[in-house]
């Protein structure tokens, strides 16, 4: 009798039925349920691969098909089975409108949308050097904040991929970044390359000088000077075009 | 009068001497330009279709069958090794999908898995958010824009219906991190399904795509294929080839000197 308990007592529980139909679930294999119709085995659910085969004959068995009737919920979940056998996860298929670009919710067009991603036309931001801030919060954020405000930092304000993290964010924490810094800041070129790291923040000045020394689209030549007016004149020169005014027109005395 | 002509422009021209040497003295040297990151490795030429790309767990739905660039489980590196994926979020930030209200919340757990990898804290647990709001799950581009608008009114984000694999190429090539439909038949799904998945890798240069599914989140539960391959789960089974990409920047590369 012990012997042929598991053979009798291999379905072990029934699950419950409507239609006639009914899933069982066998004893010695948890990833199968079978589907039972009138007494007769229609076929198996397999829960892992989500797949039903229908039993054809004693041993044959068919091709993977939507099963006729839906397996428990509690075994696709959270998918739900639809009509047309289409185990659904969570996509209201009738509302995908077809060949719409979308940014920020409105319709663009595909060059504005790649725009978007810097992948035409403008500089690709994937050559942008990147910034990244590890540290406590309020030290972060002081950063940030400076990136986001100064005007020395003005010029790279759309020129850097900024990211900040905490010391034991997973991003920054196994991959070879030190995060004792108070905070530590990174500038790295687009391949990974560290081109500067400090551990304290110096201020946006500070920040600003490393970034014209690393930043490769940098011309100090270019710099304007805001403050220069006559000031700016070497005073050689001032004095030279005064004797050149005088002797141009300074009254001739033997006249 | 002939003489003192003379004389100021004799001045004058050795002031305007004085100065363009000056100018040139004390011209500002322009910082050295970086030197330019050295070329990427081209990753070795494979076979488009591996005779047998199975990764470490056979797919059940395609035992004995040869492969042919369909769909093989596997890591984070492409089944002959040649690649890695670009968006390599680790398997602790990758949650199973739920359901909100007894509808799956494929489409919002990809987003997830998106605003982890581009830092975008708001969008954290979003399945979870939409539980907890009493929203059910289920999502189309608009219900995106609801969703995002209530959770993250300030997050930029893109979708696009089209089923263009540029815009695939072009939101991995910048480093972030795509969520596309997906209509399974593969290792994992023997039947069509409808769900939303992220894709880590899809390069039609170096043959190779990889999905991140969120019904499947283990370390080794990656699905390798060919781009053609993806392609048809991407635009099949009525999902039309949507994508959703957050515009924040992906996470900085490995340091290194």
């Amino acid at each position: 009798m012990r012997a042929i308990c598991p053979l009798i007592f291999c379905l072990l529980a029934v699950l419950p039925a409507a239609g006639g139909y009914e899933w069982r679930t066998f004893a010695d294999e948890p990833d199968q349920l079978s589907l039972w119709h009138d007494g007769r085995q229609l076929g198996n659910w397999r829960i892992s691969t989500r797949e039903y085969l229908p039993l054809l004959a004693p041993g044959i068995w068919g091709d993977p098909c939507p099963p006729p009737y839906p397996p428990p919920q509690d075994v696709v979940a959270p998918g739900k089975i639809e009509t047309d056998g289409t185990i659904n996860f969570g996509l209201e298929r009738s509302r995908l409108p077809a060949g719409r670009h979308l940014l920020n919710g409105k319709e663009v067009s595909k060059d504005e949308l790649l725009q978007a991603l810097g992948s035409a036309k403008v500089p690709d931001d994937s050559q942008w050097l990147s910034l990244t801030i590890i540290g406590p919060d309020g030290m972060r954020q002081k950063v940030i904040s400076d990136l986001q405000s100064s005007p020395s930092l003005a010029p790279w304000k759309d020129r850097l991929k900024v990211q900040d993290y905490s010391p034991d964010h997973w991003a920054i924490k196994d991959t070879g970044f030190v995060t004792t810094g108070q905070p530590t800041i990174y500038c790295q070129a687009p391949d990974g390359r560290v081109l500067h790291r400090q551990d304290e923040y110096r201020g946006p000045e500070a920040l600003a000088q490393v970034l014209r020394q690393v930043d490769p689209q940098y011309k100090p030549e270019k710099d304007p000077d805001l403050n220069k007016g006559l000031a700016g004149i070497p005073l050689p020169l001032l004095i030279g075009g005064a004797v050149v005014l005088y002797l141009l027109l300074g009254k001739d005395e033997k006249r | 009068m002939n003489q003192r002509l003379l004389l100021a422009l004799l001045v004058g021209a050795a002031l305007l001497w004085w100065y363009h040497d000056h100018q040139e003295r004390t011209r500002p040297v322009p910082a050295p330009l970086a030197p330019s990151p050295p070329a990427k490795p081209k990753p070795k030429p494979e076979p488009k279709h591996p005779k047998k790309p199975w990764g470490p767990g056979p797919c059940p739905a395609e035992r004995g069958q040869e492969a042919g660039g369909r769909p093989a489980e596997g890591g984070r590196v492409s089944p002959d090794g040649a690649v890695e994926l670009i968006c390599d979020l680790p398997a602790s930030q990758r949650k199973k999908n739920i359901a909100s209200k007894g509808l799956g919340c494929c489409v919002f757990r990809s987003i997830d898995y998106a605003a982890r990898w581009q830092q975008v804290p708001e969008l954290y647990d979003l399945p979870e958010q939409l539980v907890q709001a009493g929203i059910p799950g289920g999502g189309y581009p608009e219900k995106v824009d609801e969703v995002l608008a209530r959770f993250g009114p300030a997050v930029s984000y893109l979708q696009d219906t089209s089923g263009d694999a540029d815009i695939l190429e072009a939101i991995l090539k910048t480093g972030r991190l795509p969520c596309v439909t997906y209509s399974g038949h593969d290792c994992h799904y023997s039947a069509g399904i409808a769900h939303m998945v992220c894709l880590p890798y899809f390069d039609r240069q170096t043959g190779w795509a990889c999905v991140s599914d969120n019904n499947f989140p283990g370390e080794n539960q990656f699905v390798w294929m060919s781009p053609d391959e993806f392609l048809k789960r991407w635009k099949g089974g009525g999902g039309g080839g949507w994508v959703f990409a957050l515009l924040a920047p992906p996470p900085p590369l490995p340091p290194h000197n």
